[in-house]
């Protein structure tokens, strides 16, 4: 049937935007990480950045070898990791030529992503409604806090604070502690994914409508909608759901436990009786666990707190990655607690491809990095990193050219400061004090190895469960 | 009240297409929500008599464990039709192969043996419909030597390298609450589902999408993966000093979360009406690191003597960027969200009338909706066998009897 087709397909790099062009004027996580990702699905993605404010996560880094070098914006990892695929240019957006170039930029774009507070657009002259004018079906995502309308549509946003205000906070943490965030900066992703969601399909509709759209969404109500239930629960029931660690409301046991090993923990999930039974058979039959209290769910979830403690005493000596494998195989859910390092050495990561290299442009000293690829594959297309992230300003006379742009007015656009590679107001940007980190527990064991190959897979054959360093 | 609510007068996005929901619990039916939202038509398939297993998930309304009551059900099925099917029977999957031949997509979060195991992997339904797009969620994905293993939200979140950077050092991984795993899988779902049905406008085919949610939690990971590939560095789980900044710190009233100023250091030092704060040790990244201890106990006693929301908004009115940790009442009660519109009353003949959360965005052009209130079990078998596939009467007695529908 379609086999041949789709080897043709996959064989021509035939990607679902294939044809469309992106224009990326965002910070931070939440939006460039949303045009990464337009850009693996086939779209070709300028970034539009300025040569006159670098963004405010540059100086969380983390540098090649801690190294920030002579261009230290061209190698801050968290910044490249979510501007890969793209191409960039540097634009002074305060110089009325670079509103300008973006405007005629924008005049062949098909969707238009930022993520500046409301008012900075509109200043400009580049809201929704001015660029309607020169680009009819413009596709336009607007990401903020709160919003464009309602009180508090001035606020500004980090996904940091947001996680509290949306309530994520309040609802993760132990269950006898006080408000956690999880992760780091969630609510970026929750936006990320929603802002792709909504650009898509706005595309879509316009394939088959010919209008465009303007998108304005709110990161507060990317991490309100995740939390749903509890709104609901609120205002059915009147209850206000609290934190349960990681307990489950009707499985029992249901948490991790420790490990031999530094900070190494294993997940174990009971969902029945069976699975109950089971996990006393692979403990050998301890005498604790023939109590018939625990006998049904009911029974193991009242005695959640002293299953816990019995099971951490079974597994403390026992490896995590052996652990894991054995309870799977009798069909109880079961995980390693991964490390970041763990995830290069993952054998499930490495089958799908998960974490991809990329080879940095020569000039940036970057070299060879791997970054998080997709969680999704598509049978029928090829949706690896095509390009890796620009240096400040790398594309620039390639696109004013493209835009019909002579030589020399590019000339002038540089000497004029409309248009630049290297940053005219920047803070310096250190190393970062690694030192101090690892004794606040920022970070553990350093691991002098980290370059020498990618994906092997050592964690799950390495006997002690310690990878190689 | 009726089943159908005011019909937004824009074209939707997916407007015409056709989605065939084999999802249960979470991520799948919030991937086939998030389709519905934008127009498509769902049709839920769900198993006779018990239905999508979210029915028998609380919490419920009234506390009442009903099946038409969960409110986990509820949230993740408007705008959706149930019709209920026994895959397991030839003539229920029959039915579903004659619904597969004129859908657009299957949206599926079974573990990756179950669908083939009934004989209805992608390249069956593919056979039958070479434009049909398979959507599958799952754990670990559909290939792999973990596709097998069993997984829910805490051993996604384990393995994904979250948890091992969440907490404290003192203290076990910990994952977020709420299950937001199936929530990210949910989404992590719907952008190639989109993606694909874009793509079949230029090749003409479908294609089996397959999502991990394992992986989607992975993503967030910005700053744990580049420490690693950039430096040889593992994050941990930081000791609880320097909690008072960019983490939960206690108000009088409750908790917040004091950020950076958008502007300089002394908006901060202003804000809080504290001169301590003002020595430039604590106005970067580095400095507050380094003095942590000493910054808690300044900057803590300044939190601990307002008010959650006072701080809130003279924050965020002075420019500093800042958060308050607010509980579900908090958010059920916001002049924002309410503002936005976020919340829509919708009545349900058991479950009665219940706010539900809405959108993310709001749209220049079309407002979202709730066209359709959360169906009940099986409540549209009859209409979609015989408006869509012309089955008549007598056909659907007998698949009735045979315990098919």
């Amino acid at each position: 049937m379609s086999v041949e087709f789709l080897r043709q397909s996959l064989a021509q790099g035939v990607k679902p935007l294939s044809g469309l062009r992106v224009i990326d004027s965002s910070h931070v996580f939440a939006i460039p990480f949303a045009t990464a990702i337009l850009g693996e699905l086939g779209a070709e993605v300028i970034k539009v950045q300025a040569h006159t404010r670098i963004d405010v996560m540059a100086s969380y880094g983390p540098f090649p070898e801690n190294d920030p070098g002579d261009r230290p914006f061209d190698r801050v990892g968290c910044l490249n990791m979510v501007n890969r695929s793209k191409k960039g240019i540097s634009l002074d957006l305060t110089k009325p030529e670079a509103v300008e170039i973006f405007r005629k930029l924008v005049a062949v774009s098909d969707v238009l992503a930022e993520s500046f507070t409301p008012r900075v657009m509109k200043k400009l002259g580049l809201d929704y409604d001015s660029l309607i004018k020169i680009r009819p079906d413009l596709v336009m995502l607007s990401n903020t806090g709160y919003g464009h309308t309602g009180p508090w549509s001035d606020y500004g946003s980090v996904a940091t604070a947001l996680e509290g205000t949306t309530g994520m906070c309040w609802l993760s943490g132990f269950e006898d502690g006080p408000p956690s965030k999880v992760g780091q900066s969630y609510t970026d992703f929750l936006a990320t994914w929603n802002a792709v969601y909504a650009i898509l399909a706005s595309l879509f509709r316009r394939k088959r409508t010919g209008k465009g759209q303007w998108i304005d969404l709110s990161m507060y109500q990317c991490g309100a909608a995740t939390l749903g239930l509890a709104i609901m629960d609120y205002a059915a029931n009147g209850r206000i759901q609290e934190r349960a660690g990681n307990h489950h409301p009707f499985m029992a046991p249901h948490n991790v436990y420790p490990c031999a090993g530094e900070d190494r923990w294993i997940a174990i999930a009971v969902d029945s009786d069976s699975a109950w039974e089971a996990l006393r058979q692979e403990m050998g039959h301890p005498v604790w666990a023939a109590n018939n209290r625990f006998a049904d769910t009911a029974g193991r979830l009242a005695a959640e707190a002293e299953i816990d403690d019995h099971l951490a005493g079974w597994t403390a000596d026992l490896n995590a990655f052996q652990l894991a494998e054995r309870l799977q195989a009798r069909g109880i859910m079961a995980g390693v607690v991964e490390n970041g390092r763990d995830l290069f050495f993952d054998q499930q990561l490495a089958a799908r491809g998960f974490l991809e290299p990329v080879d940095h442009n020569p000039a940036s000293g970057v070299g060879r990095r791997q970054y998080i690829g997709r969680p999704w594959t598509m049978s029928d297309a090829d949706l690896g990193i095509p390009c890796p992230p620009p240096m400040l300003g790398e594309h620039n006379r390639a696109v004013l050219t493209e835009l019909g742009y002579s030589e020399s007015d590019i000339e002038r656009l540089t000497e004029t400061g409309v248009i630049a590679d290297t940053p005219t107001a920047t803070r310096p940007l250190r190393p970062l004090a690694l030192d101090q980190m690892r004794k606040r527990k920022r970070i553990g064991t350093f691991d002098p190895h980290y370059r020498d190959g990618m994906v092997t897979g050592e964690a799950y054959k390495n006997e002690s469960g310690r990878m190689p360093s | 009240m009726n089943a159908t609510i005011a019909p937004s007068p824009d074209v939707m996005a997916l407007d015409g297409i056709k989605v065939l929901d084999l999802g249960h619990q979470i991520a799948g039916p919030y991937c086939a929500r998030l389709l519905a939202d934008q127009g498509a038509d769902v049709i839920k398939v769900e198993r006779p008599g018990l239905g999508d297993t979210a029915r028998n998930m609380g919490p419920f309304v009234g506390d009442d464990p009903h099946p038409e009551k969960s409110l986990t059900f509820l949230y993740l099925n408007t705008n959706k039709r149930s019709i209920t099917l026994d895959l397991k029977s030839e003539q229920g999957r029959n039915i579903l192969l004659d619904l597969v031949r004129e859908a657009d997509v299957v949206v599926e979060n079974f573990e990756p043996r179950v669908l083939p195991s009934l004989g209805l992997d992608y390249a069956t339904l593919a056979e039958i419909n070479p434009r049909i797009i398979l959507t599958s969620i799952s754990n670990f994905g559909q290939k792999g030597p973990r596709a097998g293993w069993r997984g829910n939200d805490l051993i996604n979140y384990a393995l994904s390298g979250v948890m091992s950077i969440s907490g404290t050092a003192d203290k076990p991984p910990l994952k977020h609450g709420a299950f937001q795993s199936g929530f990210v899988g949910g989404l992590a779902g719907v952008i190639p589902t989109i993606a694909a049905l874009m793509m079949r406008d230029i090749t003409g085919r479908g294609q089996h999408i397959d999502v991990s949610i394992a992986e989607a939690l992975a993503s967030t990971l910005v700053l744990t993966v580049p420490y690693y590939a950039y430096m040889g560095e593992t994050q941990t789980r930081r000791e609880s000093i320097g909690d008072t900044f960019s983490n939960c710190a206690p108000a009088r009233d409750g908790w917040v979360i004091a950020h950076t100023p958008r502007g300089e250091w002394s908006d901060f030092v202003t804000l809080m009406d504290t001169p301590a704060l003002a020595d430039p040790k604590f106005s970067n990244v580095n400095g507050r690191v380094a003095n942590a201890e000493e910054l808690d106990r300044v900057l803590g006693a300044a939190l601990k003597g307002r008010d959650r929301f006072d701080l809130f908004h003279a924050a965020n009115k002075a420019k500093v960027l800042f958060g308050v940790v607010q509980t579900p009442k908090d958010l059920a009660d916001c002049e924002q969200l309410a503002s936005r519109g976020f919340f829509h009353e919708v009545d349900h003949p058991v479950a009665g009338k219940l706010r539900y959360p809405g959108q993310t965005f709001e749209l220049r052009d079309g407002d979202y909706t709730i066209r359709r209130r959360s169906p009940l079990l099986g409540e549209h078998t009859t209409e979609v066998l015989t408006s869509r596939l012309g089955y008549d009467r007598d056909h659907l007695r007998t698949l009735d009897e045979a315990g098919a529908i």
